[in-house]
């Protein structure tokens, strides 16, 4: 479902955010010289190690006496990123490496450790791999490691290949670091998803080639959490930047519904964000939780029954099937309460639907009407909805 | 003007009441009937009376894969609303079921048709009977529950005895893309879902009918497979079936071994030190079949080729196989460089025990045993001396929790 513009924005963001990621690709599709253009763009030394033709040593730094022990002198391209203090390490072929390799390749991964020598923090982290199944020699990576990375799935598409000789490859938009305080705002949403659903704090992976994928663990969710952050704060500059150009009117949504659900609100400027989103918290934590948080953060938006009772203005959602979802929910609240007062001012909110959505409205209004509490008048927006109840042969 | 319009506004009433009668009626696609996007056509007029005539080509409500339904107005007009909404819930099967992207490039109609028979079985479990002229599994006597993929030569074979009567075997109905992928002309003017709201959408509709069910509601079985599928997807079992013999023989494989035998590649560096190269050591399969007189000769000839078209990916090339065959006693091990010189000898009752001390027994000992099996047996109370990865054909075997299980269909659909 990944389209190959959002998982280049994805890589970007998270170059940016300081988030490891791997991107799964088959050889020649351009995962080094995107990562390599995109280092250059944001002028940050590139230094690209290739596994498969590495040894051990080379990543564990090689051993040499001097004053009587043992030191493990880091090779150069260590030495060049810690000189330098920030920089890209780009990991190619990691799952083509032999077992040994790989393993000594772990520790940079994990540790930021390359011999005796430890990266700075500002070193990002890129891995690529060809998917086991593409590369003859490949191996699955080990649970604990794709843990600790998010995934992402390097596609083409034939349109962007073609385009791309013609003009030239697009580079990714360079986005910005997410600031502290959205950050600690994306933990909280995160948090409060994993109060609603516990069971998806941590789900190791049982079988083996589910292992190698993104899944569900307090670090993982930190990564989402970190990933959510870096969107919002990449979509708010990018309005800032719009407005200045005099684009202001695309991305006014953001005042409206507040706070950090109005990234997720299906607004004109929020689209591609969202599909980011959802690359890089599926890439962290798998498919099955992160599909589960980007539906629970979309509903984020949506009006609550009580609000939409007792507040006339309350704005609702424009999809169908969204209106239809909180009117399902204001019926079985106002049934589940049981007063009649409830009941009235629910009808209040099912006359609003009905002037957009009258089907919507009308099987609202069948379930609301089999419900009524002794004393309560059936309301006059029932007689208005009879005829498309008629017309769907549910009033005999 | 103003005429036209009324008309586009009581085509859109009637459509907005078959969306009403379609949520009635299957209330677990609710969601996903509420989720159609209409887009509605310019009418086409009749010339003298100036009345809407309804589009044969509209006569589905055609979808595509944005989740855009196109109304023609004069078909709206003209079709009764329990019509319009079968209708509906026949385009959200379509796009449910991912008909566009199983569609093979040839053969449109025929695929359309397919996939119109395994849509239509379900709403007729359900009682929602289709209008005259479309496919219909129940009253072409083909059988209920199966994929497009497997109607189609079904309905190969119809359409060639019925062309021979002069019959069609059904009306020509365009479900639009949402069926065979193709885009057509009329399409694009609708916004619709993108790629990561349809992915939502269909998730919800399907923890939507588990919800139901789990209430015990009402929901028919085709809808509750696709659910299960939806949320479950199955894995490939020789996606897993590669994992697993990936990982038994990376743990003998991954064994990387120092040796002073040969010199290291970094010895110029550091004269001073003698430093090991790194060897590592070539697995050993073994591999067990059940030629017991449970499973077909056929199927294991296959599972051998395909058990050895793994193992060249995994472990290197024309790699020497040891194969035992295995019944109530384990018979001589055969050393073979292709599937196709296996013999398969055996028969009658199984016991697996014979063939894994067999195969553990063998010299040198091999580091991972893959045993291709129904699991009609008993197995060994204990872990054996190698690592195990058990092929269980068919869907009744059992094996051992020590060992690493791969179900394989028995029959191959594929």
């Amino acid at each position: 479902m990944s389209s190959q513009s959002a998982v280049r924005e994805a890589v970007a963001v998270a170059i940016a955010a300081n988030l490891p990621v791997i991107l799964w690709g088959a050889p020649g599709t351009g995962k080094t010289s995107s990562v390599l253009a995109l280092g250059a763009r944001l002028g940050l030394p590139v230094e690209v190690v290739v596994g498969s033709i590495r040894e051990p040593s080379d990543f564990s730094g090689l051993p040499v006496l001097r004053d009587g022990g043992t030191w493990f002198a880091p090779p150069r391209w260590a030495e060049r990123l810690a000189a330098a203090g920030h920089g890209l390490l780009f990991l190619d072929e990691l799952t083509t490496a032999p077992p040994a390799v790989q393993a000594a390749m772990l520790r940079v991964v994990l540790e930021r450790t390359v011999g005796d020598l430890t990266l700075p923090d500002e070193v990002r982290i890129v891995a690529a791999a060809n998917p086991p199944d593409q590369a003859a020699d490949g191996w699955d990576l080990s649970a604990p490691l794709a843990n600790r990375l998010i995934h992402l799935h390097w596609q083409v598409e034939a349109a962007d290949i073609a385009e791309g000789f013609a003009t030239g490859f697009a580079v990714p938009e360079p986005a910005p670091a997410p600031s502290p305080a959205a950050v600690a705002r994306a933990r909280a949403l995160v948090g409060a998803f994993l109060r609603v659903r516990p069971e998806l704090v941590l789900a190791v992976p049982d079988s083996p080639e589910r292992a190698g994928r993104g899944w569900p663990s307090p670090r993982s969710w930190e990564m989402a959490a970190r990933a959510v952050a870096a969107c919002e704060h990449g979509m708010a500059a990018r309005a800032v930047a719009a407005r200045e150009h005099g684009m202001a009117a695309r991305t006014s949504a953001t005042g409206e519904d507040g706070e950090a659900a109005s990234t997720f609100a299906a607004g004109e400027g929020g689209k591609i964000s969202e599909d980011v989103v959802a690359e890089l918290v599926l890439g962290a934590v798998g498919e099955a939780a992160g599909f589960e948080l980007i539906s629970w953060l979309r509903n984020l938006d949506l009006p609550d029954p009580q609000t939409l009772l007792t507040d006339r203005h309350a704005p609702l959602p424009d999809r169908v099937d969204r209106l239809y979802a909180v009117l399902g929910a204001v019926v079985s609240h106002v049934l589940a309460d049981g007063s009649p007062q409830a009941w009235e001012q629910a009808w209040t909110v099912v006359a609003r639907v009905a002037r957009s959505a009258p089907d919507v409205a009308a099987g609202a209004a069948r379930s609301l009407a089999r419900g009524r509490p002794a004393g309560a008048a059936l309301p006059h927006t029932m007689l208005e909805l009879a005829p498309i109840l008629r017309s769907a042969g549910l009033l005999r | 003007m103003s005429e036209g319009a009324d008309l586009v506004g009581q085509a859109m009433a009637r459509f907005a009441a078959a969306r009403l009668w379609a949520a009635h009626r299957a209330p677990y696609l609710a969601t996903a009937v509420f989720a159609l996007n209409p887009v509605v056509l310019e009418p086409y007029l009749d010339d003298r009376t100036g009345r809407p005539v309804p589009d044969v080509e509209f006569r589905a409500f055609p979808a595509d894969t944005r989740w855009n339904v196109h109304v023609d107005t004069g078909t709206a007009l003209a079709t009764p609303v329990e019509e319009i909404g079968w209708w509906l819930l026949h385009q959200v099967g379509h796009l449910v079921r991912a008909h566009a992207e199983r569609s093979p490039a040839a053969e449109a109609h025929r695929w359309n048709q397919a996939a119109d028979a395994e849509i239509n079985d379900d709403l007729e479990a359900e009682g929602l009977l289709g209008p005259a002229g479309v496919i219909s599994p129940a009253a072409l006597g083909l059988p209920p529950n199966r994929m497009a993929e497997e109607y189609v030569p079904m309905l190969d074979v119809l359409a060639e005895a019925v062309g021979k009567g002069g019959r069609e075997l059904s009306e020509a109905v365009d479900c639009g893309s949402a069926a065979d992928g193709v885009t057509r002309g009329y399409e694009g003017s609708g916004g619709g879902l993108g790629d990561l709201d349809r992915e939502l959408l269909e998730r919800s509709v399907a923890a939507g009918i588990q919800e139901r069910i789990g209430a015990r509601s009402e929901v028919p079985s085709g809808w509750r497979r696709w659910a299960e599928e939806r949320l479950r997807p199955e894995v490939d079992w020789r996606a897993r079936l590669r994992a697993v013999i990936r990982r038994g023989l990376s743990s003998a494989a991954g064994r990387v071994d120092f040796s002073y035998r040969r010199p290291s590649r970094r010895a110029g560096a550091h004269p001073e030190i003698v430093a090991p190269a790194m060897v590592s050591p070539v697995p050993g399969v073994a591999v067990v079949v059940d030629t017991s007189g449970s499973v077909t000769e056929p199927r294991l000839d296959r599972l051998v080729t395909e058990l050895t078209g793994i193992l060249n990916g995994v472990a290197g090339r024309n790699r020497r196989l040891r194969v035992i065959c295995c019944d109530v006693a384990a018979h001589p091990v055969q050393e073979v460089r292709r599937a196709a010189d296996v013999r398969l000898v055996g028969g009658g009752g199984t016991d697996m025990r014979a063939g894994l001390a067999a195969a553990t027994a063998l010299r040198p000992r091999p580091d991972l045993v893959i045993v291709l099996t129904d699991g009609q047996t008993p197995w060994p109370e204990r872990r054996v001396a190698a690592d195990v990865v058990v092929c269980l054909i068919g869907e009744d075997g059992h094996a051992p929790e020590w060992a690493a299980t791969v179900r394989v269909p028995k029959e191959d659909r594929s």
